[in-house]
């Protein structure tokens, strides 16, 4: 077809009838002229799903955020070495030329006070904090060696997110959709969802498209108000009002186009058909109410809450859709010990209650609907924590400090080896050891399972092509099946 | 298949420029590397193989590097490709990975430019001409056209010379509707009223256009339109971004940038006072507010940050937002190594690095707790009211003070009476009877009266303290006392030491005794000592003043008598909802029974102890004395009073941050950053311009303001390319050069090179931005129709070669002031601190409390978009989702997308229903109410002309089953309209505000 036919049909009315408008035929597809991306000239939408670079292991992400950073000698990292030495201070040699973002002078080790068991075919080291984990352990992926280079949180959850610490590069999320786009045209395909309690982090800028089209940026979906911004018809105007406004605006914009034939003005008509269709599909997705009451048990769901069982069902019901990449936050694991309120005596407990359920929950229902082969799930923070008691201005509360050294996250599904035990830190869980794995190399690696090589997944700016992994990250072979 | 792409902002990797002129691909003699072969490489192998650090030590950024090789040996063999190892590689053949490796392998045709190359010689070719945007430009004779008659001004003889070698014709003029609408958005960023266009269908003359020109150039709001853009560059934001995102009083810069434009203020003295604009002479406030620009950049102030790591990320973003905004320059990609592409070296990143990383700062706050920052210098800008209020205050309290202090000898008779009085009196009696703690805390009961707290420390508590009568009560007296043993010496349990008394209450026998108020030797900002009455408001708490004494005096509405055998409880009470356990751990309570009791600052009261005291302490009994003294106590008041409102009205100074050098000796200097890591240092490096570029004047020392005058001298090739391109851009939709932020090798080469320089060359004049956007938008290339045909959609889809004029979606804030502006709702009002027009609830979620979104009031909620609040965690989410950004970083251009999130923002955004409401309003009040004079009506002020007859006939369609439907339903008209008619008229009005021709200039 030229351009000429192209146009001659596009402004015929009929195509509009033919299809009504549940769009998704193939003969209004065409109307998806790209906008803003210009470097795919082949895709006429952007959230078109693309095909991989090479047959890919997994079609969408879970990252289960766990925002403020968890800290791993106290959960997946059992230290005897460090409970030995509980009480005792630090050795100069590790402390030489650190730089810690409250500890000062000369800290104390603190063994932690929480057993661990070995658990599982796998004999994975689980914490008694996680209850839940333990069930689905055989299923999941434990790495030992995370390291990062960021010590304070913004920089650390925007450089986990983006692969630098300053604000302005595309998240991970955003990185995939541009690449691959999403399954499901009529919700965004890249999903933000948040719980637990306010906590210094790097907030909007996690989850920024950067550089790239705004189009690839992460939406939040929230849990009070309308669930995607500006969804809801204004009161008063019920869909049939919406409906004959919009069928108006499409004769309207239809003339506009023949008149100026500018493509622009063809994919303006088509978005507003989409923002229709996700005026249903958004609500449909939120009313998890109508979920079987064996699921809520499971997860711990209460419909109308604000939680992360809440959202780790959302979750599901988000890749079972087709969305590409969920991203779920929980804030508050900032364990320093200044108070109660933030110490690993109660605190770190109660984090553990309300997550650890939900997240094997997710894992269990991800596999007993066959989804799990196809989705990542990722469970992580942003740094560890410091084997020493933090004691800030002499605090009596056992809390520890932020470190970037040596952390612990577990993946699972999507083409990842289940019950494996990747990495290893030294005996106070101090610096890694064994098989360092880097963002970079998280990153490279989630990338491969997605059918992505991180090299080739570039985008021109300013100047150079940007990927997501900088100029660094290997794929991690043995992580994957 | 051929897709279309007008109006959709393009970064495609190969433009259509060299589309068109893309020589055929058969074999070609005479290749040379420079010409043929380097191009390719440089575009899919310099990432690696370029550079000092060039891997496997091939270099092939020569002809001669190829020749030489790397550790495999010579990559060619002049005359056989075959045998060249550079064309195995890129063949992928010899059992080795295919290069470029991890990337697509070269096209055929690529490969066959290279292997002619070789086979013929492997010449080097003519030397580099140095790339195009780095020699000054000159202006260009007129080229010579045939349809001369077409030719306005020279942009038209350079568009027109061109389209006729291609063989095109420009598009009709536009209609004057369409042409008056679009040259109002481009240059004020308003739409033209029905009034001003029919003013102009009326203008005959043939200078009508002009007139209007000239009117908008002389409009203020022409500031404001120039301003958004160049807030992006400027990357100004009302919010420090990072995790704190603390709130920045910065909009005396905004207002500043608005109003340099409306002055028009030449473009080399608009860099200079903004670059630099404190190191002129005798600097004004005007000039300092300039150096604005560069204190924009984002501020981590994350506790436990390193605060020279924050500071070394705040000079990286200068210099690179530097290099982008005057010299379309991607320095920063120097600062981990020498660029790949262009001729920037780590050493020239780090010497423009050492122009910047001199700045004055302080630093604050407390590094044991993880707290320090530092801070870049602030000053407050006075209005001219805020001036006069505050000589007012002055002088009215100089004349107070100077009565005060020179006392009459009675008054001098007084004093010491009142001071042999007072000296014996400041015993507190009488002492409790007892006091205890509600949750388990031991009080103890020390020699001098005070209580000690021991036991754990709980989260909350009350202490009870009791007095029996008989007594008469004024008031009760905490002192609250530090310790050593408690944290900081207390007087609190908590790890600071601080408490925070959240209540106090006085019961007689179980009766509340009503208290009139609360004072305090000291309160902690935001923990005023007022609000313990009531209990409500926040508490008394004394942070800084950990391990001092303060004393807190609660006095009663009226004096109470206490009977023998009655009891009088003090109730404090320690339940703040964050703070746990801020408790006192030594404190003392006393009745107070003198009329009319005042709280007594400590210094006073250890002034009255003494009997020989120094002149600070004689001056403090002194002022204590006036303010209780009855015959001077007015006086004293008016006195204190004056000087509150006097802070008061200083800490509403709105603030301007500035940009100050320290004081230098010898030339600045910095280290370079390896690989750009902050804890890496290398060598050392001298301020200076980049090598390749032309060198500072001599004999001077380079600094900021010599590096300003350097961007904006005559001999640098880039300052005035770039600036005309962004103009240019903001008109057209796209740059002469479109990537406006690159004139790198790596960006695109320009459409018209000669149209460009010759602009640029004419700016450099007299840097006269208003006259070169005049000459812009009254040349006959603005004033084509944006309609294109078929044929000139297929042969130019992006209009790059300039056959029609302009046609694409607003910004932003432009959608939003134009959806104001045609339902009557803006506030044109100009300038001022930010403002909070609705948006929905939940959007600002921030990580520390307290801080709300609360709409602005009146008018101030249908301001021009460019004055809405910009949180930079939190942006104004419309403006988001229409392709605004957060402004962490410099952006030169937004991309413009087209999604379903930006249609539901227009359709459904309660803005968007309220501009619905003022323009049914419009239409029905403007007209005789008749229904299709209506929608022509709300038709003309949504696109600036009548509807067609389709168009009117679709409207009348659409409003007539409107009213069908809420006529049928009452109570949804009601929550749209004042009635089921007006309601229909709404959701038309809402309609109009939708089509595509109203979000769009065309």
């Amino acid at each position: 077809m030229n351009h000429q036919d192209f146009l001659r049909e596009l402004t015929r009315r009929t195509l509009f009838k033919q299809v009504g408008y549940g769009i998704g035929g193939l003969a209004l597809s065409n109307l998806f002229l790209e906008a803003g991306l210009a470097q795919d000239q082949q895709r006429k939408n952007p959230m078109d799903p693309r095909k991989p670079m090479f047959p890919a292991k997994a079609k969408s992400v879970i990252y289960l955020f766990m925002a403020g950073a968890p800290s791993q000698v106290d959960l997946l990292d059992p230290k005897p070495t460090l409970q030995k030495y509980d009480g005792q201070e630090c050795p100069d040699e590790l402390l030489k030329g650190e730089r810690f973002a409250f500890i000062r002078g000369k800290p104390k080790l603190m063994g932690s006070p929480y057993k661990f068991e070995k658990v599982g075919q796998s004999g994975q080291m689980v914490s008694e904090l996680l209850p839940h984990l333990k069930e689905v352990v055989d299923d999941i992926t434990v790495v030992r060696s995370m390291r990062t280079d960021q010590f304070n949180h913004a920089p650390a959850q925007i450089f986990m997110n983006t692969g630098f610490q300053i604000p302005g590069r595309p998240s991970m999320g955003s990185w995939l959709t541009y690449g691959l786009g999403s399954e499901n045209r009529d919700l965004p395909g890249f999903v933000v969802l948040i719980s637990g309690e306010n906590n210094p982090d790097g907030g909007k800028f996690c989850w920024s498209s950067g550089f790239l089209p705004t189009v690839y940026q992460g939406v939040e979906l929230r849990s009070q108000g309308d669930p995607v911004l500006y969804v809801s018809n204004p009161d008063g105007v019920s869909a049939d009002v919406r409906r004959d406004t919009l069928d108006a605006l499409r004769d309207l914009n239809e003339i506009q186009l023949q008149d100026s034939l500018d493509p622009e003005v063809a994919t303006r008509i088509a978005q507003y058909e989409l923002a229709y269709r996700m005026q249903s599909s958004v609500p449909d997705l939120m009313d998890i109410a109508k979920e079987p009451a064996e699921i809520h048990e499971m997860y711990g769901t209460e419909p109308g809450k604000k939680s992360f069982a809440n959202n780790c069902l959302l979750a599901r019901r988000l890749v079972e859709r087709g969305v590409r990449f969920v991203q779920l936050y929980h804030r508050g694991w900032d364990n320093h010990g200044t108070s109660e309120h933030d110490d690993i005596v109660h605190r770190l407990p109660a984090l553990c209650r309300e997550t650890d359920k939900a997240a094997a929950a997710l894992i269990k229902d991800l596999k007993q609907r066959g989804l799990l082969d196809e989705t990542i799930v990722v469970w992580g923070g942003e740094f560890g924590r410091t084997p020493m008691n933090e004691a800030r201005g002499g605090s009596t509360y056992k809390g520890r400090d932020h470190h970037p050294r040596a952390f612990t996250m577990w993946m699972a599904g999507g083409g990842l080896k289940p019950g494996l035990s990747y990495g290893q830190t030294d005996e106070l869980g101090y610096t890694v050891e064994q098989d360092e794995l880097s963002v970079h190399d998280l990153h490279a690696t989630l990338l491969h399972l997605l059918g992505v090589d991180h090299t080739r997944l570039t985008y021109h700016y300013s100047g150079r092509d940007f990927r997501l992994t900088d100029v660094y990250g290997e794929v991690v072979q043995e992580l994957i099946k | 298949m051929t897709f279309v792409r007008a109006g959709a902002l393009a970064l495609s990797a190969l433009p259509l420029t060299v589309a068109l002129s893309l020589p055929g691909q058969t074999a070609q003699p005479g290749r040379t590397f420079e010409k043929d072969v380097l191009p390719i490489l440089r575009a899919h192998c310099f990432d690696c193989h370029s550079g000092s650090d060039a891997r496997a030590k091939l270099n092939l950024e020569s002809a001669a590097g190829l020749l030489k090789g790397g550790r495999s040996g010579p990559a060619i063999v002049p005359g056989r490709s075959a045998e060249s190892l550079l064309v195995q590689r890129i063949k992928g053949q010899g059992g080795k990975e295919q290069m470029p490796l991890g990337f697509a392998p070269l096209s055929a045709a690529q490969v066959t430019v290279i292997c002619d190359w070789i086979d013929q010689g492997a010449k080097e070719g003519t030397a580099t001409p140095t790339h195009w945007s780095y020699v000054p430009p000159v202006k260009a004779p007129l080229p010579v056209v045939q349809n001369r008659r077409w030719v306005r001004n020279p942009i038209d003889a350079f568009v027109l010379a061109r389209l006729e070698k291609e063989g095109l014709r420009p598009s009709p003029e536009a209609s004057k509707e369409t042409l008056i609408r679009r040259v109002y958005l481009d240059l004020i960023g308003l739409p033209p009223s029905p009034t001003e266009i029919d003013a102009f269908l009326r203008d005959q003359s043939p200078s009508a256009y002009e007139k209007v020109v000239d009117s908008l150039l002389a409009n203020p709001h022409f500031g404001e339109r120039m301003a958004r853009p160049w807030l992006d560059l400027a990357r100004y934001a009302d919010s420090d971004g990072y995790e704190k995102d603390a709130n920045r009083v910065a909009w005396e810069y905004r207002d500043w940038v608005i109003d340099a434009f409306n002055r028009n203020m030449p473009y080399d003295e608009f860099t200079v006072e903004q670059l630099a604009g404190d190191m002129l002479p005798h600097p004004t406030t005007g000039q300092l507010i300039a150096t604005g620009f560069h204190r924009n950049t984002m501020f981590n102030q994350e506790g436990g940050v390193d605060p020279a790591e924050a500071m070394y990320t705040v000079i990286l973003d200068r210099v690179a937002t530097t290099a982008t905004v005057w010299m379309g320059s991607t320095l920063g990609c120097a600062r981990c190594h020498d660029h790949k592409y262009d001729p920037f070296t780590q050493k020239d990143f780090y010497s423009v690095y050492a122009v910047f990383a001199n700045n004055a700062y302080t630093a604050v706050g407390d590094n044991n707790v993880g707290q320090l920052v530092w801070i870049e210098p602030t000053i407050r800008v006075p209005t001219a009211d805020q001036l006069a209020e505050q000589d007012r205050l002055q002088a009215e309290s100089a004349r107070l003070a100077a009565k005060l202090e020179t006392p009459t000898n009675d008054l001098k008779t007084a004093f010491d009476a009142w001071v042999e009085a007072s000296r014996s009196n400041t015993e507190i009696a009488p002492t409790p009877q007892s006091a205890s703690s509600a949750n388990g805390q031991t009080l103890t009961r020390l020699k001098d009266g005070s209580y000690w707290a021991t036991g754990s420390v709980p989260d909350n508590d009350t202490y009870a303290v009791s007095f029996r009568g008989p007594l008469l009560v004024t008031g009760v007296r905490l002192e609250a006392l530090p310790g050593e043993g408690l944290v900081s010496n207390g007087p609190g349990r908590s790890t600071s030491g601080n408490f925070i008394l959240t209540g106090l209450q006085v019961s007689l026998d179980g009766e509340t005794v009503p208290l009139s108020r609360a004072e305090a030797s000291f309160s902690q900002q935001g923990y005023d000592s007022s609000s313990v009455i009531g209990g409500k408001g926040p508490g008394w708490a004394i942070y800084p003043e950990e391990g001092k004494a303060n004393e807190l005096l609660a006095v009663t509405e009226k004096p109470v008598r206490v009977g023998a055998g009655q009891t009088l409880s003090v109730a404090l009470k320690f339940d703040d909802p964050n703070w746990k356990g801020h408790v006192l751990g030594h404190f003392r309570v006393g009745i107070e029974t003198h009329e009319n009791p005042r709280v007594m600052p400590s210094a006073v009261r250890e002034a009255l102890g003494k009997s020989d005291r120094s002149p600070e302490e004689q001056r403090a009994l002194w002022s204590y004395f006036v303010r209780v003294n009855p015959s001077t106590r007015a006086d004293a008041l008016s006195l204190e009073a004056d000087r509150q409102a006097l802070e008061k009205l200083k800490s509403q100074f709105p603030a301007a941050l500035i940009l100050r050098d320290k004081p230098t000796d010898g030339p600045l200097k910095a280290n370079i950053h390896v690989r750009g890591e902050f804890l890496n240092k290398g060598d050392e490096v001298q301020a200076a311009a980049p090598a390749f570029l032309p060198p500072m004047p001599k004999g001077i020392p380079v600094n900021r303001l010599t590096f300003a005058r350097w961007l904006v001298s005559r001999g640098n090739p880039l300052t005035a390319r770039v600036e005309v391109n962004r103009l240019w851009e903001m008109v057209f939709g796209r740059g002469i050069v479109e990537t406006c932020e690159d004139f790198g090798t790596q960006g695109t080469p320009p459409s018209h090179p000669e149209l460009l320089d010759w602009l640029a060359v004419q700016f450099m004049d007299k840097w006269d931005v208003k006259a070169m956007l005049r000459l812009i938008v009254t040349s006959s290339t603005y004033r084509q129709s944006s309609s294109a045909t078929p044929a000139l959609a297929e042969k130019d889809p992006q209009n790059v070669l300039l056959a029609r004029g302009p046609r694409f979606r607003m910004e932003a804030e432009m959608v939003r002031d134009n959806a104001l502006a045609v339902s009557g709702l803006l506030d044109p009002q100009i300038g001022g601190p930010s403002v909070f027009p609705e948006q929905p609830s939940g959007v600002w979620d921030t990580p520390y409390n307290g801080e709300q979104w609360t709409t602005s009031s009146g008018g101030q909620a249908h301001r021009r978009g460019l004055y809405t609040f910009l949180k930079r965690s939190a942006p104004y989410p419309s403006f988001l989702a229409l392709d605004a950004t957060a402004r962490d970083v410099c952006t030169v251009r937004r991309l413009r997308t087209n999604t379903p999130l930006q249609a539901l923002a227009l359709l459904n955004d309660s803005v968007m229903m309220e501009a619905a409401r003022g323009l049914a309003g419009r239409m029905k009040y403007e007209t005789d109410g008749s229904r299709d004079m209506m929608l022509r009506h709300g038709f003309r002020l949504c696109t600036g002309r009548l509807p067609s007859a389709p168009e009117l006939t679709r409207l009348i369609a659409l409003h007539d089953k409107l009213v069908g439907r809420y006529r049928q339903d009452q109570q949804s008209a009601k929550k749209v309209g004042s009635d089921p008619d007006d309601a229909a008229l709404v959701m038309v009005a809402n309609t109009l505000l939708n089509l595509d021709e109203t979000i769009t200039k065309e």
